[in-house]
């Protein structure tokens, strides 16, 4: 069931309905209901992957356990093993086994070496790299101590399956999503309402944006060898907008159902296009992944304090394993070391720049420097996003090679034919800036009810008659 | 909690009317009934059908018709003439075999001449597996009820009822403004496939530029097209049969891209190989009264790889020679 769709637009409402009727039961009931209706949401796809949520969900659940009354460290190490062991596995078999039975053949063929493929064309379960590593977490941070075990089967089973974050995340951290299931939670009038305008503007991301520009990238890519460097300049543009549209309309649904049903989730993307420098870009885009990898892999393997080799070293191989995590392809891989190698010049100034902030804080336009940086990041970004959106490397070197040699051909390549998904990037952008100090970009509470209400119908009219109802599946679905 | 929900029905009251709105002028004829107003998506099968049939202006004593997609729209039935054949250019866009067959069951029933010749664009396309029946054919009964129900055609994917519902909206109000303002389709407009759209034609004024919808398009086109449709052959040899029984000469020829796009086609898609099956399969057609030409690349006709109106449709000149290439064959012929 995707957001959207029109069963969801039955579905969702139907769910929060019965949800707030059971306010007054304990917790668990509306605990029961968040269970059933995540399954029927997931099951809704392919009921037959659920068993998988399920070993996931009852594996960690009871390391959990274990872990809770278990004070030997080899123990407790024996019962993070048995999590990591389950996680990884189901991940590993499920993503990558016939990418490794692949690369392993072609390894061999290097070396002369011949092996017959034995790939199992395994489906991918929609949602697996999200699911495990949400599940994960809660293992470890137990694990760390991080994290209160919880005894409530159901409360636990509803956060790893909770249905708004099931196919794409956020990858909502145990400690922080656990305990609202574990309370009675009360109808927040003005966050329902403020659930309701992130919604809003998710769909219009997803169905007036993403979705638009969807046809214009495929078409660019798939004809990149008859265009010319500007032609191509302008699809990895639109791709990653179309990305961006995409991937934080769904976060912004995703966090705005939650807020409908009485959950608080930390933001996902916070305007990451206009982003100072690579490790701003970094804490911007896909927050709850990043900030997963940071604490699960860099710093464990040493993070910055070993010296500025291994603080390379270490970024690399996260970037690289993130790389992996979108998808099995090696241009997943060069992707995450592209981004990786970003890094390595502020590793190696003694004072890198750290911006924390929102750009242009007290200001209507950013500062000539500020423009630069954030275009000098955003074209490095770009570069980027010509790997991930490749089919193969062939074809992202290809990419970029013709950029070079056929910068432009006048009279030869239709430019006009992009005008209008280019106008609509840019409108995206400059409300995205105008509200780029907000937490997200529908906070328009203090305006005056005229104009609230204007803006709705300008957004819901307009979604109806220039959307593009696909029901194409989000991007990060895949991975 | 109930002023939230009260609120949100109140807002969503507008949406509801406009809802209505677009059920009630119905533009894309997509619901049960007649439709108040002129659809205003009115398509080739349409336009043609009606101006065949119901334009006091058409004496309907045509000699010759133009069969096949927007790929031979511009061949000319003026030129016909020098050949002494009042011709009616039947050409429809993204035409499928059931097309043909249907519109030939009409033309047998009410053209008040015998029909001599008919000259039939050939395209793998039209025999495809994954296409479903043209929603625009159903939407012309005098054409549909042609429709053989026995033989099954590939069936229509999921169609977003949503994405219906957006373009019936939007196509409601241009219904609307084209009512109120007497905005007709006509001859001097041109439709585009793509954007199902009327289009005032406009000359070439340069080279052919890449263009990547078009490729995109046509690569969609060929993406699961994995073999000729039975039900398709079936469709194309009943209308074989009509001809045969009716001493109606016909002359085919495989329509041809844009250099660029051929050689696009050739390297992304399975469009070499069926159009292998389909030549294979047009050859093994006994009627003697139907032979064809492998106009696929222009140097099959001499033309000018140049005269291209876009990658998909040959300019004026192309068609000029087409035509006349075709008619010394059906004088040698005759």
């Amino acid at each position: 069931m995707l957001f959207n769709s029109l069963q969801f637009a039955l579905f969702l409402p139907a769910v929060v309905v019965v949800y707030w009727l059971l306010r007054h039961k304990p917790p668990r009931w509306q605990n029961l209901l968040l269970l059933a209706a995540s399954y029927f949401f997931y099951g809704w796809w392919d009921w037959r992957f659920l068993s998988l949520i399920i070993v996931v969900s009852l594996t960690d659940y009871l390391v959990g356990r274990g872990l809770a009354v278990e004070e030997r460290p080899g123990r407790r190490r024996l019962l993070l093993a048995v999590s990591l062991l389950v996680n990884l596995g189901i991940l590993g078999f499920f993503k990558y086994f016939d990418f490794f039975a692949d690369s392993a053949v072609q390894l061999l063929g290097l070396f002369g070496m011949k092996a017959s493929r034995t790939t199992l064309d395994v489906v991918l379960p929609l949602g697996i790299s999200f699911f495990t590593f949400k599940s994960l977490s809660y293992s470890i941070d137990v694990f760390r101590r991080k994290c209160e075990p919880t005894r409530d089967v159901v409360a636990y089973f509803a956060y790893v399956a909770f249905f708004p974050q099931l196919f794409a995340g956020p990858i909502e951290r145990a400690k922080n999503l656990l305990p609202q299931f574990l309370k009675p939670r009360t109808f927040d009038t003005d966050e329902a309402k403020d659930g309701l305008r992130q919604i809003l503007w998710g769909l219009v991301k997803k169905i007036a944006v993403a979705d638009f520009l969807a046809g214009y990238v495929d078409t660019v890519f798939l004809t990149y060898d008859h265009q010319d460097g500007l032609v191509l300049g302008i699809g990895v543009f639109l791709y990653a907008i179309q990305l961006y549209a995409d991937f934080s309309g769904y976060s912004d649904i995703a966090i705005g159902v939650g807020k409908l049903l009485g959950f608080k989730t930390n933001p996902n993307f916070a305007c990451p296009y206009f982003s100072r420098n690579i490790t701003e870009f970094w804490r911007r885009w896909h927050i709850s992944m990043m900030s997963w990898f940071r604490d699960y892999i860099f710093y464990p393997l040493g993070g910055p304090f070993r010296g500025k080799a291994r603080w390379i070293g270490y970024t690399l191989v996260t970037f690289a394993v993130s790389g992996l995590w979108h998808g099995p392809d090696w241009t997943f891989v060069v992707w995450g070391l592209l981004n990786g190698l970003y890094f390595i010049p502020m590793i190696l100034k003694k004072k890198p720049p750290t911006f924390t902030g929102v750009v242009a804080k007290k200001r209507l336009l950013p500062s000539l420097k500020e423009t630069g940086q954030m275009l000098g990041t955003f074209l490095l970004v770009l570069l980027g996003w010509v790997f991930f959106r490749s089919d193969s490397l062939g074809q992202a070197f290809g990419y970029l090679a013709r950029m070079v040699t056929h910068p432009i051909m006048p009279g030869q390549v239709g430019y006009r034919f992009y005008l209008v998904p280019i106008l609509v990037c840019i409108g995206l952008l400059i409300i995205e800036w105008i509200q780029r100090r907000k937490r997200h970009t529908m906070q328009i509470e203090r305006l005056p009810t005229w104009a609230r209400w204007s803006i709705y119908y300008i957004l819901v009219i307009g979604m109806l008659l220039f959307g593009t109802f696909g029901g194409s599946e989000f991007i990060y679905f895949q991975f | 909690m109930s002023s939230v929900f009260k609120r949100l029905l109140i807002f969503l009251l507008p949406i509801l009317a406009l809802l209505v709105f677009q059920y009630l002028v119905d533009p894309l004829d997509i619901y049960p009934g007649e439709q108040p107003i002129t659809p205003v998506a009115s398509h080739y099968r349409f336009v043609k059908t009606n101006d065949y049939l119901y334009n006091p202006d058409n004496k309907r004593d045509y000699d010759a018709f133009i069969f096949g997609s927007s790929r031979v729209m511009r061949l000319e039935t003026a030129q016909f003439k020098q050949y002494g054949l009042k011709a009616f250019n039947y050409g429809v866009n993204m035409t499928r075999a059931e097309d043909y067959y249907c519109q030939l069951r009409l033309l047998l029933e009410y053209n008040r001449k015998p029909i001599k010749l008919i000259i039939i664009g050939l395209e793998p396309e039209l025999l495809s597996n994954i296409w479903p029946v043209h929603r625009q054919l159903l939407q012309v009964p005098e054409l549909s009820r042609y429709l053989i129900e026995d033989l099954p055609l590939p069936e229509a994917g999921h169609e977003e009822l949503l994405q219906i519902i957006s373009d019936s909206m939007r196509y409601s109000f241009t219904a609307l403004w084209n009512h109120l303002t007497g905005i007709k389709p006509s001859s001097k407009y041109e439709f585009d496939p793509l954007t199902g759209d009327f289009m005032i034609k406009e000359p070439r004024k340069s080279a052919v530029k890449v263009s990547s919808n078009l490729m995109q398009s046509l690569y969609s086109i060929y993406n699961g097209f994995t073999e000729l449709d039975p039900s398709r052959i079936a469709y194309f040899d009943l209308f074989m049969d009509l001809c045969a029984e009716n001493d109606i000469r016909v002359i085919g020829y495989v329509t041809g891209n844009h250099p660029m796009l051929l050689d696009f086609l050739r390297q992304h898609t399975a469009y070499e190989e069926r159009l292998a099956e389909a030549m294979e399969y047009w050859d093994s057609i006994e009627y003697e009264g139907f032979s064809w030409r492998d106009f696929t690349s222009v140097e099959a006709y001499g033309g000018d790889p140049d005269d291209f109106a876009d990658l998909a449709h040959i300019g004026t000149y192309n068609a000029e020679l087409v035509v006349r290439q075709l008619m010394e064959e059906y004088v040698q012929s005759e």
